[in-house]
């Protein structure tokens, strides 16, 4: 399982490690985006500081409507303590876990006014005999 | 290997992309790949196919080493959405 925190900007984030190909890592703060359908982003800063390999271009549609041509990089994060190869996407904003990345996982929040930070974001690993959604209030099954 | 940069600005990568996939790929690759991702080198116009992108990416860099690599999405004029999608909300 993986935890993280809601901020007091109601931002939901965890604290991630994306390795480079000759073995540098770093860890980084990335904010949980469900707006994201990609992998992973990072500002090109910690692209080149990671030294990871360029590996294509594509289109991406923008929150505001616009689109832009942008890099994807080839990386690998260390993800419910296994390392797990992404997509990287080179985008000048903090860094974004995005929904491929969580894809056969649950994802839960805990959304509260308070400082009390401890365990409010819980990424939990679906196994594959467990009902889809088990636990979920009806209302979310759609 | 020396580490494969980009040849061409951003611009000049959609406009070859485009035109090798619009002119050539779509009309042989559209039908029953709907969301399946096409890696295209704009230099060669050698391409590969298949719904996980990093595999197409790791099949086309395998036959085209340096590829100028250009994503498509078949059936999309995207490959990703950066953030919520603006024209679906209801007015």
């Amino acid at each position: 399982m993986i935890t993280g925190a809601v901020t007091t900007d109601r931002e939901a984030v965890i604290r991630i490690v994306v390795r480079g190909p000759a073995g540098q890592e770093q860890e980084v703060e990335a904010v949980i985006d469900t707006g994201f359908d990609g992998w992973f982003s990072l500002p090109p800063a910690l692209i080149a500081l990671l030294e990871l390999p360029w590996r294509r271009r594509g289109r991406a549609l923008l929150a505001d409507g616009n689109e832009t041509v942008f890099d994807i990089y080839d990386g690998t994060v260390l993800w419910d303590g296994s390392q797990r190869r992404v997509a990287v996407d080179e985008a000048s904003t903090a860094p974004l876990v995005g929904m491929a990345l969580l894809d056969g996982y649950e994802l839960s929040l805990l959304v509260r006014a308070s400082n009390d930070q401890k365990a409010a974001l819980a990424i939990r690993y679906l196994f594959r005999s467990e009902p889809l959604g088990a636990g979920m209030p009806e209302v979310m099954a759609y | 290997m020396p580490i494969t940069q980009p040849r061409y600005s951003k611009e000049e990568f959609a406009r070859r992309g485009d035109a090798m996939y619009e002119g050539k790929i779509r009309p042989l690759v559209e039908s029953g790949n709907e969301g399946k991702f096409v890696a295209i080198d704009i230099e060669t116009g050698t391409y590969e196919i298949d719904s996980d992108e990093l595999v197409a990416s790791d099949h086309l860099l395998a036959r085209v080493p340096d590829a100028q690599m250009w994503l498509k999405r078949i059936g999309s004029r995207y490959v990703r959405r950066f953030g919520p999608r603006p024209q679906t909300i209801a007015q």
